[in-house]
């Protein structure tokens, strides 16, 4: 138990008063000479044990009464978030911030967002229990550790500023695994301020198990507080996000596809501000229903706009700011380019028709032979298409990697050599896919696509409800394919997949087994390799042109480069792990936008009893603080001593009633 | 009484006298001068004639001064003092009316004994004696009875002004000592009367008046087992007194002692018959 006012309970010394009055009184009794002692002796004997046991209990809740009395007075705070922390005065505090943009949700007053509510109390509890301990800060956005000095003001420090970035909980809790196993034999403990939000908090996921065994493995039990900012609902439930999911150029125009997140239980109005390139915005609403509402906005661009920009969509102020605008860049009018890089033949030029046909204009398909696979210009080529054996270079894969790491998407078409074993009897593969012998298909017999997924990928179905005619395709010879890690997006009716895929950081890899040759199937035909290889070629499309959409925290293209803040101007920051805006590269050249999460826009909490079960046998206490204006000072714990002063007064006050005379009167003394 | 001297107390005895007792029948052997002719004129049997014989009063006085007798709560007089009031004042009266008076007083130091004697000038050894008794310690009372009763041949009357704050069946054994020695025995139990009332308002510290004892009460707690207690002991005292046919008398210090003299004196007058 903690106390606000610790130097009264030096008053507790008065509690010993009730004890010295009575010993002072036992010899200030007037003394009376008394000759009938035989008749009070025995009295005396009778009621000696009653007598000395009501004596003691009166002087006890005397002294209670007195030392409750100076405890209230005292103000403990055990049942208060004070009370609750600190309780072993620990060498090292670890402070795990999260100050994702959830944690800037307003109270009811809009006064004081949870954020700041966390740093009000935390700097407390530090200058109440810190005092000697080392606190290390670990915030959510940078997850760099950070030692604070004793002089440290938590509220001035950018670390606990806003930030647009996603919390990481389990892997805070790592970071300071790792920076507690730098400093073994600290008696430490870990504080977590955050507000439980489930998609922050991950409790579903395995990393907790592994979490639960780097803590046994520590050298001393660290203990984890977490100061729950559960909130007020009241003001969460008016809040509305918005989110871009997808920007998409079509000449003069660009299509955005957003995300609104209603967070209340009606349907809303809101007015929308479109802006572009930082000009004069224009304003639409918006019927939102609750929950999420997608919208697909086209917007018009001035007719000299031919190269990549921004823009922005704003929503009205709401109890939470960060998530009231979302960023998206487009790109320029320069033609998307597909490196096809193929041995000469029919299926090579089927897929440079399908990547760019003619009537394409924004489309521009570059030929090359497998050999001429450096001429690829990785920067400005959306998607490359591999269609021969897979060479054992360590450059190509090397390359291959790169690109599609950076958001390049690659598609690659088995050989159409007979065997696709390489040299030396190694069956080579590329990103971890490779292909079997190819097959044919059995005399008077054809391989049929019979499942694909529709919902999303390249065969999803279209905007008009229809879908790509998998299941009418021609297929007479197949090279089944291994894709390490990938998934199958199509298969056969022998479940053998038709394609899979694979994401590889912000690229992925997209494997077919058959070729849009006449001697393997009409691929090209029933309008499935056309879209198929157009959607990849959109994916792509990020990355080149200038435009990229990226959510704030994840690492920006071309590591290494210096990326500098173009908008807003009134950022909370210029580091894109902190604060979403436009970036661009240090030549100008590629713009990004980084955007709030869309998963902190997601309500959902954990509660107390989730959190308690995140871990097995480490026990983790959780105070949850609700962001009110109720005072820090107003602990229950000072009543209950008000109240056990009365009821220890109340004992000793009927303990210390006389006993009721009466009854019948002695016979020998009624005459008297 | 038996004795040498004509006094004003009849004797118990039957014996020459001109006052006439009682009649009984006539066994061989008595003298027949005393046969009431008359008697047997009438109912043709014979009775003698039974006369009260007149015999001196020897009595003795017994008082207590143990501690407890020194008790007096606010202006009144202690016990003891108003022991000695009864003791000198019984005296007195005893020789004016040519009776033998002694005098025994039980002390921690032991028991003085003054013999009876009827001569005037004993009043003034009694008084002396009297005037020099404190109360002091803790005296047997018990203890002087017996050696009273031992000492004392011919029959007496024994006074015993005390509080009798001893042991029940040791008091009860003394007095059917005396009682067996044919002793008449007149007790005055002497209380103050805070000693029955037990009337405190606050906590007191009560030191033994015969001892070291000190103990500290709380009226409020204490009082009805004390009253109890007392209650019980003066039912025995009293219940004592009445085995040994003793003149019983509980005194409260309140009480004007002439009142009490009086009343002791009027009950013991002879009854008409």
């Amino acid at each position: 138990m903690q106390f606000l006012n610790p130097l009264i309970l030096g008053a507790l010394l008065l509690a010993a008063i009730p004890v010295i009055i009575h010993l002072i009184n036992k010899r200030r009794h007037r003394t009376i000479k008394w000759g009938a002692m035989m008749f009070l002796l025995q009295a005396n004997r009778q009621s000696k044990g009653r007598r000395r046991l009501r004596h003691i209990l009166i002087l006890t809740c005397r002294v209670l009464a007195l030392a409750a009395l100076i405890t209230a007075i005292a103000r403990p705070i055990a049942g208060g978030w004070l009370g609750w922390a600190g309780n072993n005065s620990p060498e090292t505090i670890i402070l795990l911030f999260d100050r994702s943009p959830s944690m800037e949700i307003t109270d009811a007053l809009g006064e004081q967002s949870k954020r700041a509510n966390a740093i009000e109390r935390l700097s407390k509890a530090l200058r109440e229990f810190g005092g000697g301990a080392k606190v290390v800060l670990i915030d959510s956005a940078t997850r760099e550790p950070l030692s604070l000095s004793n002089s440290t003001k938590l509220e001035e420090l950018p670390q606990t500023g806003p930030s647009d970035a996603a919390a990481d909980i389990p892997g805070l809790l790592t970071i300071a695994i790792d920076y507690l196993s730098a400093s073994p034999g600290e008696n430490a403990e870990i504080w977590i301020a955050s507000d439980l939000q489930e998609s922050n908090w991950q409790p579903q996921s395995g990393v907790w198990q592994s979490l639960e065994k780097s803590f046994e493995n520590l050298p001393t039990d660290i203990p984890i507080r977490v100061l729950a900012l559960t909130g007020d609902s009241a003001s969460e439930t008016s809040n509305v996000g918005v989110n871009v999911q997808r920007v998409e150029r079509q000449g003069g125009a660009i299509i955005v596809d957003l995300q609104f997140n209603n967070q209340s239980s009606q349907e809303i109005t809101i007015p929308v501000t479109f802006n572009i390139d930082g000009g004069s915005g224009t304003q639409q609403s918006v019927r939102l229903s609750a929950g999420t509402t997608t919208i697909r906005k086209r917007i018009e661009l001035a007719d000299s706009n031919n190269s990549a920009g921004f823009g922005s969509a704003t929503l009205p102020a709401d109890p939470n700011s960060r998530d009231n605008l979302a960023w998206f860049t487009y790109g320029n009018l320069a033609p998307l380019v597909t490196a096809v890089v193929a041995e000469p033949g029919t299926a090579a030029d089927r897929l440079a028709i399908a990547a760019a046909p003619a009537a394409f204009n924004s489309r521009s398909a570059l030929k090359l032979t497998p050999s001429e696979w450096q001429r690829i210009d990785w920067e400005n080529t959306s998607l490359v298409i591999w269609q021969d054996a897979i060479p054992q270079d360590d450059a190509f894969e090397s390359a291959m990697r790169s690109y599609v790491e950076r958001g390049g998407q690659l598609a690659i078409f088995p050989p159409s050599k007979v065997s696709a074993v390489g040299e030396g009897g190694v069956r080579p593969s590329l990103l971890g896919v490779f292909f079997a012998d190819n097959e044919p298909a059995p005399l008077d017999g054809q391989f049929s696509v019979t499942d694909w997924n529709k919902d999303s990928g390249i065969f999803a179905n279209f905007d008009d409800g229809s879908s790509p005619a998998l299941n009418s395709l021609f297929v007479i010879r197949r090279a089944p394919v291994s894709m390490e890690g990938g998934i199958a997006i199509a298969l056969y009716s022998d479940d053998v997949p038709f394609a899979s895929t694979r994401r590889i950081k912000a690229g992925s890899v997209t494997a077919f087994t058959s070729l849009p040759d006449d001697r393997w199937s009409d691929l090209l035909q029933h309008n499935v390799m056309f879209p198929a290889l157009q959607r990849m070629i959109m994916a792509g499309a990020n990355r080149v042109g200038g435009a990229r959409l990226l959510n704030v925290g994840e690492s920006l293209p071309s590591a290494g480069e210096d990326w500098k803040l173009v908008a807003p101007a009134d950022a909370i920051s210029n580091d894109s792990l902190v604060s979403a805006g436009i970036y661009a590269d240090k030549d100008e050249k590629f713009l990004a936008a980084l955007n709030v999460p869309s998963e902190e826009a997601a309500s959902q909490r954990i509660d107390v009893d989730q959190v308690n079960a995140l871990f097995e046998a480490k026990p983790i206490r959780v105070f949850e603080e609700r962001v009110t204006r109720e005072s820090n000072l107003a602990s229950p714990i000072w009543r209950f001593f008000a109240y056990a002063v009365l009821v220890f007064l109340f004992i000793e006050g009927l303990l210390s009633l006389p006993p009721k005379r009466g009854g019948e009167p002695d016979p020998e003394l009624a005459a008297f | 009484m038996l004795g040498t001297v004509s006094g004003r107390h009849k004797s118990p005895h039957c014996g020459s006298s001109i006052e006439f007792a009682e009649y009984r029948k006539y066994v061989p052997g008595d003298d027949t001068r005393r046969l009431d002719w008359r008697a047997y004129a009438r109912s043709d049997r014979f009775y003698i004639k039974e006369f009260e014989a007149e015999t001196n009063l020897r009595a003795y006085i017994v008082i207590d001064s143990s501690g407890s007798m020194g008790f007096s709560a606010g202006d009144r007089m202690t016990k003891l003092d108003y022991a000695k009031r009864l003791a000198s004042s019984l005296a007195y009266l005893t020789l004016q009316g040519g009776d033998a008076i002694g005098l025994s007083r039980c002390a921690e130091s032991g028991t003085v004994n003054l013999p009876a004697r009827r001569n005037p000038s004993h009043l003034e050894v009694i008084l002396d004696l009297l005037e020099d008794t404190q109360a002091e310690g803790s005296a047997s009372l018990p203890d002087t009875l017996h050696e009273l009763a031992e000492k004392v041949r011919q029959r007496a009357l024994i006074i015993i002004i005390s509080d009798f704050f001893y042991p029940p069946n040791e008091l009860r054994d003394a007095l059917l000592h005396l009682r067996f020695n044919k002793h008449d025995i007149a007790a005055f139990q002497l209380l103050d009367p805070q000693e029955i009332t037990f009337a405190f308002d606050r906590p007191q510290r009560f030191v033994d008046l015969e001892g070291s004892e000190v103990v500290i009460a709380d009226p409020n707690t204490i009082s009805e087992r004390y009253k109890s207690a007392l209650s019980t002991f003066l039912e025995a005292t009293r219940r004592n007194c009445m085995d040994s046919k003793s003149d019983y008398h509980r005194v409260l210090t309140d009480k004007p002692y002439d009142e009490v003299l009086a009343d002791f004196l009027t009950a013991r007058l002879p009854k008409k018959r």
